[in-house]
């Protein structure tokens, strides 16, 4: 398969149709040599999973709706 | 209205009902701030761009095309206010640049999560610190933006491929860098 890690990323991000999908994993059963390359990019793709942020704090919020209400008022006038 | 997709939301701000606006930020503030954030960001930054976002959305409404995906041109406005950030901020000669010295306030986060996970999760954030801003970029987007390949193609202008070969590489790179982290 060409470009197999770049199609095992998509696999994994859920970037695949339905048909892809099924047809890659045909492909793996079928080739166990590529198992451990798909293995991989797997523990990879799990890594970019554990980033997070906090939560915005409410003055975010307040800054938001200040903002669009002195958009509003210049549209009104 | 709350039943509207994103693209029909932004077409009724761009014809003049702003109050519009406060569904599509209901619905991406958190995904932005976190863009911002892991970017290397500071939280106080990170919120102050995020407004920033939606006052350019508001500012530039027109540009939004109506047959156009929400989530790539929200994601391009926010590409371009954070590096006018930057770039004003090096002007003033005040550089935040991420280094691994500065992602220590991810240490502040809230302690809902144990002990490991947010060791794991700082450590990712110094690895994420120590790529090039277009691969931190890529990997960010790719996260915060629902994992499209299409889209992530649109918000950078290549193609859907070629948007999978750079997320594969700095996707190694950046474990490569994790691994390293880990050993020290």
């Amino acid at each position: 398969m060409e470009n197999f890690e770049e199609e095992s990323m998509a696999y994994l991000a859920g970037g695949l149709s339905a048909t892809e999908e099924s047809a890659f994993e045909e492909f793996l059963r079928e080739n166990q040599d590529y198992q451990s390359r798909f293995e991989e990019v797997k523990s990879s793709w799990v890594l970019l999973s554990a980033l997070d942020s906090p939560e915005p704090s409410e003055a975010m919020d307040d800054g938001f709706i200040k903002m669009l209400d002195t958009a509003e008022r210049k549209q009104a006038k | 209205m709350n039943s509207l997709s994103d693209n029909a939301l932004m077409i009724k701000v761009k014809e003049g009902d702003l109050h519009t606006l406060g569904l599509l930020y209901e619905r991406h503030k958190k995904k932005l701030f976190g863009f911002f954030y892991n970017l290397g960001n500071n939280p106080s930054i990170s919120e102050d761009l995020v407004q920033n976002v939606f006052y350019r959305m508001l500012k530039y409404k027109d540009s939004f095309a109506s047959d156009g995906q929400f989530g790539a041109w929200m994601f391009r406005v926010a590409r371009n206010v954070n590096y006018d950030h930057h770039q004003k901020a090096s002007k003033r000669g005040f550089s935040e640049e991420k280094n691994i010295e500065n992602v220590n306030y991810a240490m502040e986060d809230p302690i809902n999560e144990t002990q490991n996970k947010k060791d794991n999760s700082l450590l990712l954030r110094k690895a994420l610190a120590q790529l090039s801003e277009e691969k931190r970029q890529l990997l960010v987007l790719c996260k915060f933006q629902g994992l499209k390949f299409s889209e992530l193609a649109q918000v950078l202008d290549i193609s859907e491929g070629a948007a999978k070969v750079r997320v594969h590489r700095a996707l190694k790179e950046l474990k490569s860098v994790f691994v390293q982290l880990e050993k020290q």
